[in-house]
Formats: C-alpha cells, structure tokens, sequence
C-alpha cells in the first residue's frame, strides 16, 4: 500500500514484480534495480505474487524464475497472468536456470517477453534490456 | 640238354668207361708181371754172382793153402837163424814168394811169418823183421786158412784183404809159421760189375759184417768203402742169424734156391724204391747185394700207358666226330621241325616244313604241316567272331566306363552335399544355441502372425512359456500386445506385409503379471525366391530400465544446472555490484580481488555448461535445430568475440575463405558456433605471442571443409590419441594454462559423430596443430532432442 502511493508521487519510477524464492539473488536483483531507479514488489511463491498484481494495479513489468516457493512454478505464474486481460501486456522477463529447451519454448509460446539464464548473463545487462523495452513502449 | 649232346655223352661216357676199365687191369697186369719176372731176373743175378764169388774166394784161398804146404817154406822155418843154410833158404825162399805171386795175378804181396808173428821173409824185402803177431791175419791164420777182411795197407796205400794159412811140420803138425798173401780187391769188383741184365739202374755191391761198402757203389763211387755203412731192409735181413746159419751149411753149388726171392718195393741207400735181393757169403760174412731201380722196371709199363692214353684220344675224337656225325643225322629233321613250329607258333601259319622222306619225323612233319592248314582255317572263323565280339565288349565297355563317370561324380556331389550339409546342421545348431540363448526377445511367426518359434528371452521378457505362445498371434492381447492405440499395429503390419520392409521402433507391451514394459522391436519378413513371405522374425528388446535411467539422468541434469547455478549466479550478481561501485567505491586493491573472484567464478559457470552439454550429447538428448546460417559471418563473430585475446597476445590471424561457398548452410548456429569456440580459442590459448592463426574455409566435393592451424605448442606425439578424451588435457597444456576444462575437444568430436562429420587433426609438439572439421555440403540433420546446448 504504501509503494502504490509512492509510485504515484514518483512518475518516473517503473514498478516490477520480482518473483524469486532464492533470497540472496532476490536481494541482489532488489537492490540492482533500485539501483537502476526502479520501485520494486518482490515475491517468492507464485501466490504471493499473484496478491501483489491483484493488489498493486500499476505493475509495469515481471522478473519471473522458474522453480518457486511451493507446488507452483513459473509456468503456472504465467498462465495465470496471462489470462488476465488487465496484466496481459505486463511484459514478462524469465531469468531462470533451469534452461532445458522444451521449457523454453513454452515460456516463449506462452509469451513471456524473453528468456534469460542467470549464470550467463550479468544484471546490468538484463535490467538494461527491461529499461528499453520499458522505455520504449512510453514513447 | 640237346638230343645231339645226349647221344654224344651216352656214347662218350660208355666207351671211356671201357678204356678206363681195360687199361686198368692192362696196367695192374703188365706191372704185376714185370715185377715178378724182374724180381726172379734179380734172384738169379745175385746168385749167380755170390756163387762166383764164393768159388772165386775159396779158390784163393786154396791156393794160399797149398803154398802154405809148401816143403821150402816148412823147411826154411825150421832152420835156426844163425844157421848156415839160412841165408841161402831165405833166398830161396824169397825166389819161390816172388814167383808165385807171378804166376797167381790175383796176390798183390806175399810174405811169411815165424811162429811168433815177424816177417821173416817177403817179396818185399824191406818189410823183413816187422813184427805180425798181433795182426789178424796172424791170429786167425794159426790153425787154418783165414781171409783177413778189408784193410787199408800202409804199405801198399791201398784197399786189400789178405789170406793167411799155417805153415805146420808135417810130421808133428805143430806150427812153423804162417804164408800171408794180401790180395788185390779189383778182382772183386770184376766178379761183382753190373749184369747187363741189371739195366741202367741195377747194381751189385759188397758189405762187410759192420754192413760197410766194400765195393763201388754205382752212384757214389769208391769213396764209400769202408767209409758208409749200408742200413736197408735187404742188408738187415742179410746178416739175420737164421740167414748165416742156413747159408753156412750150404755148399757153393748149392746157392741158388727158389725160396730166396727178391724183395720188392724197399727203398735203398739212396732213397730210391727198388727190387732188390741179397746173398750171405759165409767164407767171409760178407753180404752180396743185388737191386734194380723200380722206375727202371716199370718203364715199360709207363711207357705201354702213354701210348694207352694217346691212342684213347685219337679213339675219343675219332668216335666223337663219328657219333656227332650220326646224332647229326637223326637229329636234324628234328630241328627243322622245331624250327618250323617256331616260325608257325610266331603267327605264320603260311609256312610249310615240308620234309622230304618217309621216316617217323618226315611223317611227323607232314601231320604237323597239315594241323597248321586246320587251325589256320578254324582261327580265321574264330577271328572273326571274336572280332565281332571285341567291337561289341568295347562298345559295352565304352557306356560302362561313361556310366562309372556318372555314378562317381555324382557320389563327389553327394559326398560334396553331404559335407554342406553336414556344415550347415553344425552352423544351424550354432545358430539355434546362439538364438535360444540370446538376451533379446526372439519369435518367428508364419506369414499370418502365428508363432511358430519363441526363444527363452520371450520366458524371461514377457513372462509366458514357450509352449503357452506357440501357435498364437504374435503381440496380441492375448499374449504381450494390444497395449498401444490400433493405428500402430495396423502401420507395423502394413509395413512388414504389404511393403515387405523392415520395421524398427519402441513398442509398449505387457508383461504376463501385468506390469507394461517397453521394447525397441525389429520386424524383418523373410521372403522366398518369389518374393512371397515366409515368414516374420521380430526381435525386440526390453528398453525399460535404460529408459527409466534416461529420464533420472535428465532430472539430474536439469537440476543440477538449476542447483550449481543458483550459487554462481549470486556470487556473479554480488560481484557485479560490487565492482559497478553500486555500494561505494572500492579501494584498488579491493576491486582486483573482486575481479579476480568474478573471473573465477565465470569460469565455473563456464564448466557448468560445459559439463551440462557434455551429459546431454552423452544422453543423446540434445536437439539440432538447422537453420540457413552464413559460416563465414558465423566464424567473424567469433573472432570478434576473441579479438581481445589475440590482440593481447600480439597475434596474427590469417582467414582464408573459399569463394565458391555457399551463402547458406543448413546448421545449427549454436553448435556450430561451439565448435568454432573451442577450435579458435584453443589455437589462441596454446599459441604463444606473435604466434600465427589461420582459418580456412572451402568446400570440397560433398563436403565443407574447416581448417584451424596454429604455430603453439603442439600436441606430445604419445598423447595424440587420446586428445578428443573427455577431460583429457596434455601434459605440456596442463603445465601453463590452468583455465582448460578438458571438454572442448570432447564435445566438438561428439557434435561432428552426430551430425556426420569429421574431426581430425596434425600436431607436431612445439611446432603447431592443425585441426581440420568435415561437415556434409548438404547441410546438418535435424535432431529432435529433450535439451539444447548452450
């Protein structure tokens, strides 16, 4: 509640959703964001994640992991998200590990903005690319 | 043998036999009768000569004795020396010795002794006064006339033998003296010489009583007397004392006596075999020998079987030639008609013998000329059935030996089969032990479906016997099938029955306690020359268990890349912020660690990957998405992504990109992209600084060719077969770069097996390596797979 009116006050911060249940690289994602100048909702089982969409309206985009806090996955996240008119556009950038092809390729059909592995690649250069799909569709 | 020869030797053999027989008594004979007439010849001559000599000695003495009587002598002996009268007495004394001895020849000196035995008067004078009293002819010449054996005289240097008689007193008879007259021996050897009856060998000779010559021997002159003794049969038995005792009794006349014959065959003084004979001459024990020569006397008989010889000869030849001659004759026409037998027996039966005359072997002859006409004649008829005979054997004889062809090369077939045959039940056995034992499951079916042979891998997989599935449908629901949608089995029987082709693929079945397995089948039909099937053989194999480790090893990939990254990927992030100064600042020393860190840490992402492809392409479950690429772009950016180790390294690169090749390449980017990665970053690795890297391109028949070259270190000659090893790293690699997993090459090779391509390579240590990638022109295969590697 009290990030809904900050962001408000803020007009230049983007809100994310965060949903990965490995703390240390939730914090690290958390503060790198921050960092970057984003207001950040972050979340570690598909559930909690889904309260804070429903919650908070003006999620501008999802960081999502695949393997989560509870019976339910990524995949399972998206589905939900992506059978909602109101988030259907919430851009949906995968970081996972779990790289196998198959799962890939659903998080793609069912669509997810892009797929990213977290070992391969740094944070910079993920949140870069959120920041110009973001910025991008402001323009 | 030769009738000829036989006729001859009969004939030869009895007339020798005759000669021999008549010639030998002839020889016993005539020999005999020689011997004997000689042996009398022998007798007479010795007696006649001891006769003579006996009268000869007896005259002698005679004479002697009437000297001995004479009144001068008596008268002279009875006068006294010193008396007057003596002298003229002894004168005429002397006077009457010498007269006599000149009127009896025989007397060589005469003299007379006194009663004590000297010569008082001589016809030699000289000899006057020599004293005789031991002489024998004084002792013995005492009481009546003696014959003094042989001596030689002193005087006279000569043989003699002296005859004494006494000179008595006619009135008183009392001795006055004694006459001794030595007496020449010559005339002996003139009463003695060789009769002309004796031949040229025979002989007459005297021995004393100590067996002495006294006479010459013929062979060995005068020298003998006196000198050798005589030691033979004859003179042995000449001085046996019944010889002397008879002899002595006899009178002169009387000597001769057909008792006394000769003895034959002694051998004499020299050795000789002679017939001899001998006559004791009492008046002096003397012994008269009388021998011839046997050879002398046999002569005749040598001689008579000389001419006995050479007249047999002359009758040999003679009656030689003669029953040659005759056995001629006889024999041939004999020979002609054996000859002519010959000829007829060589095979002419044209010839004829044809001889003349009319004795048994001409009518002999005759029969035979005639038999020949007969069997000439018969043999010509036989000729010709046996010729008719022979062409019909040979022509038998001919199918006969075609036929034993046939028959053997048939037995070689049948023995060739049998040895096929025998081959192949030991080959099918083979193959039934290898079929029954097999792991797999195997059935043979009938052209319908039906099971004709199941072998214990159908027991042990499905779970039903042997006999339970014989004669069912194979992979119905009765048995281990009927599990899959219907659209299967119709594909699978389309297939095998109607294309006739094989078919592969997994299959799920039905154990017979119900649990499902799942099989990767193989069904081939058999067809027969005509193309029709036979039968079915279907092998499958459980694949259950390798599939169940399939999937744990492809959830133990997935997770170990999520769990192995979830820690990397926090230590990368932290770093990261760390080194953007998103919490301050970094002192300079504090930011190298911290960059050495995210390096480290980068490099174990980069393991991880790499060990996640290394399962993957292992598992087989990796995709190969083909895409139209460019290879050259493709091979730019990875040089570009490297350029900032080349330039570190002040190293050169050469490209070399073939014109002809094709703008498109059907491949997987990511892949190929890998295998560029690791060839490139290697040649940079290994290469020391200024060294040189060349990459070519080209296309080459049906394939598209890569070539990496570098100038490093090289590959040690003993480790370059094991370099495309997983994990594998060189010894001189190892010793100056740490950072190498050992994958790389592992995971090119892999990727070049599974698209069909080829790695290979050529290093010399310190020299360089050069790497060379075949990869077919057509362009990658698509691979469906569970994972891609990245």
């Amino acid at each position: 509640m009290l990030n809904k009116k900050i962001g408000k006050e803020k007009l230049h911060k983007h809100i994310i959703l965060v949903v990965e249940d490995e703390r240390p690289l939730q914090e690290a994602i958390k503060a790198k964001l921050i960092k970057e100048g984003f207001e950040v909702v972050t979340a570690r089982a598909v559930r909690e994640a889904y309260n804070f969409l429903k919650d908070i309206k003006n999620v501008e985009a999802i960081w999502l992991d695949h393997y989560l806090l509870g019976q339910e996955n990524g995949l399972d996240f998206v589905v939900a998200v992506k059978e909602n008119n109101q988030w259907i556009k919430i851009p949906i950038f995968v970081v996972s590990n779990t790289a196998s092809p198959d799962k890939v390729q659903t998080y793609l059909r069912l669509g997810v903005h892009k797929y990213y592995t977290k070992a391969d690649n740094r944070l910079d250069q993920i949140i870069k690319d959120i920041k110009k799909f973001l910025n991008k569709g402001e323009e | 043998m030769k009738i000829r020869t036989k006729i001859n030797l009969t004939f030869l053999t009895i007339f020798t036999f005759i000669f021999l027989v008549v010639g030998f008594i002839l020889g016993i004979n005539s020999s005999r009768t020689l011997r004997q007439e000689t042996s009398q010849a022998v007798v007479n001559i010795n007696n006649a000569h001891a006769e003579h000599l006996r009268t000869y000695l007896n005259s002698e003495k005679e004479v002697i004795s009437i000297l001995g009587a004479s009144t001068v002598f008596r008268d002279f002996l009875k006068l006294s020396k010193n008396s007057d009268q003596y002298q003229s007495e002894k004168m005429r004394v002397e006077k009457r010795l010498v007269r006599s001895i000149g009127s009896v020849p025989q007397i060589q000196e005469l003299f007379i002794l006194d009663k004590n035995g000297i010569i008082v008067a001589s016809n030699d004078t000289a000899t006057e006064g020599i004293d005789k009293s031991t002489d024998d002819y004084f002792i013995n010449g005492k009481e009546e006339v003696h014959i003094k054996d042989f001596y030689f005289s002193e005087i006279t240097k000569d043989y003699a033998y002296a005859i004494s008689a006494p000179i008595k007193d006619d009135s008183t008879q009392k001795l006055l003296g004694i006459v001794v007259a030595r007496m020449y021996t010559k005339n002996l050897n003139a009463i003695i010489e060789s009769d002309v009856a004796l031949g040229s060998t025979g002989e007459n000779f005297i021995i004393n009583s100590e067996k002495y010559f006294l006479t010459p021997s013929k062979y060995l002159g005068a020298d003998v007397i006196l000198k050798q003794k005589v030691e033979t049969q004859n003179t042995a038995d000449c001085f046996a004392p019944e010889e002397i005792a008879e002899m002595k009794e006899k009178a002169v006349n009387e000597y001769a006596h057909a008792s006394h014959a000769a003895f034959t065959s002694y051998v004499d003084y020299r050795g000789k075999k002679i017939i001899g004979t001998h006559a004791y001459i009492p008046e002096v024990s003397w012994c008269l020998i009388t021998k011839i020569d046997e050879a002398e006397i046999l002569a005749p008989v040598y001689n008579l079987l000389w001419i006995y010889i050479f007249s047999f000869l002359t009758a040999l030849i003679l009656f030689f030639v003669l029953s040659n001659f005759l056995a001629q004759r006889i024999v041939n026409p004999i020979y002609q008609l054996r000859d002519g037998m010959k000829i007829v027996e060589s095979g002419n039966l044209d010839y004829k013998i044809g001889i003349a005359g009319t004795d048994e072997v001409s009518q002999l002859a005759k029969s035979f000329d005639s038999l020949v006409v007969a069997v000439k004649k018969s043999r010509a008829e036989v000729d010709k059935k046996v010729k008719a005979q022979t062409q019909e054997i040979a022509g038998k004889a001919a199918e006969m030996s075609d036929q034993q062809k046939a028959i053997l090369n048939i037995l070689e077939d049948v023995e060739e089969e049998k040895e096929k045959t025998t081959i192949l039940a030991k080959d099918l056995e083979k193959f039934k032990l290898a079929v029954d034992n097999a792991s797999d499951h195997i059935v043979i079916t009938d052209p319908d479906g039906l099971i004709l042979y199941a072998n214990r891998g159908v027991e042990r997989i499905t779970g039903f016997s042997i006999k339970e599935v014989l004669g069912q449908k194979a992979g119905n629901k009765q048995n281990w099938g009927g599990q899959m949608a219907q659209g299967v089995y119709q594909k699978l029987w389309q297939t095998i029955k109607k294309d006739k082709k094989n078919f592969i693929g997994e299959l799920n079945n039905r154990h017979k306690n119900g649990e499902p397995y799942e099989v990767i089948a193989s069904i081939s039909p058999v067809l027969n020359a005509a193309g029709q099937v036979i039968f079915f053989v279907s092998l499958e194999r459980d694949i259950s268990k390798e599939k169940q480790i399939d999937k744990a090893k492809t959830e133990f990939v997935s997770l170990a890349s999520h769990q192995l990254r979830t820690p990397l990927s926090a230590i990368n992030w932290y770093a990261e912020m760390l080194l953007a100064g998103d919490v301050g600042k970094l002192k300079p020393q504090q930011q190298q660690y911290l960059e050495e860190i995210y390096r480290g840490n980068q490099r174990m992402v980069d393991l991880v990957n790499a060990l996640l492809n290394v399962s993957r392409l292992e598992l087989g479950t990796f995709t190969i998405e083909p895409s139209e690429i460019n290879i050259v772009t493709l091979a730019e950016s990875v040089l570009n992504e490297l350029v900032v180790q080349i330039r570190d390294k002040k190293q050169r690169v050469e490209k070399k990109y073939d014109k002809k090749l094709p703008v498109k390449y059907s491949a997987d980017e990511k892949l190929l992209r890998i295998v560029f990665q690791n060839l490139l970053s290697n040649a940079i690795k290994y290469t020391p600084a200024q060294g040189k890297i060349s990459l070519s391109i080209w296309p080459e028949k049906d394939k598209i060719k890569i070539e990496v070259k570098d100038t490093g270190m090289g590959i040690p000659k003993n480790q370059q077969a094991k370099i495309f090893e997983k994990l594998f790293r060189a010894d001189n690699v190892r010793a100056t770069d740490t950072e190498g997993t050992g994958l790389g090459l592992y995971i090119v090779k892999a990727l070049m097996d599974a698209i069909k391509g080829k790695i290979n390579f050529q290093s010399v240590e310190n020299k360089g390596t050069t790497f060379w990638i075949e990869m077919p022109a057509t362009g990658w295969q698509k691979k469906q797979g569970t994972k891609t590697i990245s």
